[in-house]
């Protein structure tokens, strides 16, 4: 925590060569959490970077509550659920436009992106993604994290800001409405 | 056929569990940089906006408390004649 405490010191000075050390130690760490979030390398990629600018931009504003480390996944966790919400509503928008007709206008209104673009690279991926996003997000982070070689319940419960208790059960019930998901899933798919 | 179910279901879990580990790259390291500096940049043509404004705004409240203070000498001359003329006093001679 003293180390910690130090670095943020210098971090809040705008110390970039500390900057460039903490990218260093937890830029893959990040990065695989977004991308067992969102499933896909780019998107990935584009938050993890987003990531790290908000940790540039907000250290200012971390008070050391927490271990820093927990302050950047935290941050890595809710930009990667803001992307997945950002996807439903991409969803939504073109599932209307298919409806209207106006494919292009939805599209364009979407931004342009087509909303299942991920499910072209982690294609075996398409059903549990489809059954993790039947999650709520609490369950969804704790089981999500917990299949992240680096996270430990205990410390799932502190990005979470709950008990590690509370992540056991939020993990147990994931993993059961995630297998009746899939069930379901695969049974209208065949 | 509910055992069938039951594997694949457990497999897709499996197949989630195992997931490759991804590394960054050093483009994304380099992107990473590029935007911070670019950021930075936005913010300090931002921070001079904001300065020059206020400059500005300050310039423009002098002058017009400049021109306040000559027109309202003129107005004063002018009440000064109403009152004069009000009490019958006549101020272009010195006399009487």
């Amino acid at each position: 925590m003293v180390q910690d405490a130090d670095i943020v010191k210098r971090l809040k000075a705008g110390d970039m060569s500390v900057f460039n050390a903490i990218v260093n130690q937890y830029s893959k760490q990040v990065l695989n959490t977004c991308y067992r979030f969102l499933l896909d390398r780019d998107d990935a990629e584009d938050v993890s970077q987003e990531v790290f600018i908000e940790v540039f931009q907000s250290i200012k504003s971390f008070k050391g509550d927490s271990k820093l480390s927990t302050w950047i996944y935290r941050i890595a966790v809710s930009k990667s659920l803001d992307e997945l919400k950002k996807r439903k509503r991409k969803k939504r928008i073109s599932s209307i436009g298919k409806l209207l007709h106006i494919d292009e206008v939805a599209n364009w209104i979407a931004g342009g992106a087509m909303p299942d673009k991920s499910l072209n690279e982690t294609e075996n991926m398409k059903e549990v993604l489809q059954a993790l996003n039947s999650l709520p997000d609490n369950q969804r982070v704790a089981f999500t994290l917990s299949k992240i070689q680096g996270y430990s319940n205990p410390e799932i419960a502190e990005i979470m800001t709950t008990t590690t208790i509370a992540v056991e059960s939020l993990i147990y019930r994931a993993k059961k409405k995630i297998s009746e998901e899939l069930k379901l899933i695969l049974q209208n798919n065949n | 056929m509910i055992e069938f179910e039951k594997n694949i279901t457990m497999q897709k879990l499996r197949d989630f569990e195992n997931l490759e580990e991804i590394q960054p790259s050093q483009e994304w390291n380099d992107s990473l940089m590029n935007q911070l500096n670019n950021r930075k940049r936005h913010q300090f043509a931002k921070f001079t906006i904001v300065i020059l404004l206020i400059i500005l705004v300050n310039i423009g409240f002098l002058i017009n408390s400049i021109n306040h203070r000559a027109s309202q000498y003129v107005d004063r001359g002018k009440e000064l004649s109403i009152i004069s003329n009000e009490f019958l006093i006549n101020t272009s001679s010195s006399k009487n």
